[in-house]
């Protein structure tokens, strides 16, 4: 599926400005807290207006249907997750070098020249910068294929700016438990928020949900994660990620101090397959 | 890559086992990694026109 194209510069100019007039009262994240981002960094994420970023260029990490993608980190996130593998920038939103979104429009039109299949919008959370993203969308073709690479926590009013914008929606799943979300991302009803995200990505756009399974969480984070999907989502396509890296603040954790073993890689698989999942690579 | 473009980034973890897990893998890093173990298939559908080895006697035989 591609987006309608048409007009998604436009539409994705206009809702720039609009997200931007937003900032005043911010609620484009689950955590509806309403801060006036035009007076400076505020908030649970501590961003303000300006957004900066922390990479850009063409990565092949990513779902072998994605890649090679040209792969855009914006600084600044909404969750703390204590295993954040780019913790120091997705959590300080002033992290990197300053974002201009033509700038980057240009950069990214070359590499798809090069050969790059998507441009992907990631973070941190991308959403924070809701207003850059859709700038950067403002400047790019329309027949460009375009990844928003989300952690899923966003609000309605994120939803609404979002919508048309991009080709595919890819969202992780972190957590199938709420005790696991708030001992973990300090995070409150998580898992309902996720599912809402997820609802609507799937009727409004492709969607691949990302699930990193983590050491020690098969039975409280995975299996509730894959028995949703299978039930409500069915078909979805999934990738289920097993390389989890100790890194940020992990060792907090005692769970979170290894990588996954290969019993647990191979149970979570083997319990995928039995839902019959449809796993992608 | 231009004098004013980025630097690539790309990080590893080396796990005691040899097993390598990355973050951020670019194409010219998966190039090489490809090098470094031809065998590992996860890779090498990470390379841009990366083909897959030849069919040995053996496998054309079956």
């Amino acid at each position: 599926m591609t987006v309608a194209t048409r007009n998604r510069a436009e539409r994705a100019r206009e809702n720039a400005a609009l997200a931007r007039e937003m900032l005043g009262e911010c609620r484009f994240c689950a955590h509806d807290c309403g801060a006036n981002r035009l007076a400076g960094p505020a908030g649970l994420c501590h961003a303000g207006a300006e957004t900066r970023f922390f990479g850009a260029q063409i990565e092949v990490t990513d779902e072998l249907e994605l890649i090679p993608t040209y792969a855009v980190a914006l600084s600044g996130c909404d969750l703390r997750c204590a295993f954040c593998i780019t913790g120091a920038e997705s959590w300080n939103s002033r992290a990197g070098e300053w974002f201009d979104a033509g700038a980057i429009a240009d950069r990214a039109v070359a590499a798809l020249d090069r050969g790059a299949r998507t441009v992907m919008v990631l973070g941190g959370e991308p959403s924070v910068n809701m207003h850059a993203a859709l700038e950067l969308v403002s400047h790019l073709p329309g027949e460009a294929r375009l990844v928003w690479k989300t952690n899923a926590h966003g609000g309605p009013q994120a939803r609404a700016l979002l919508d048309g914008m991009f080709d595919v929606w890819l969202a992780d799943f972190k957590f199938g438990s709420e005790a696991c979300a708030q001992r973990l991302a300090r995070i409150s009803n998580y898992v309902a928020v996720a599912r809402e995200n997820l609802r609507w990505a799937a009727e409004h756009s492709e969607l691949i949900v990302r699930h990193l399974l983590m050491p020690g969480h098969l039975d409280c984070c995975w299996k509730p994660v894959a028995a949703w999907l299978a039930a409500e989502l069915p078909g979805v396509k999934t990738n289920l990620r097993h390389g989890f890296w100790p890194a940020w603040q992990s060792r907090r954790h005692a769970e979170l101090r290894r990588t996954v073993s290969e019993t647990e890689a191979d149970a979570a698989l083997a319990w995928a397959r039995e839902l019959g999942l449809n796993l992608i690579p | 890559m231009n004098a004013s473009d980025p630097p690539l980034v790309t990080e590893f973890l080396l796990l005691p086992n040899g097993q390598v897990l990355v973050q951020n893998l670019t194409p010219v890093m998966a190039a090489i990694l490809l090098e470094l173990n031809p065998d590992d298939e996860a890779i090498r559908r990470r390379v841009p026109g990366a083909e897959a080895p030849a069919a040995t006697e053996d496998e054309l035989s079956n």
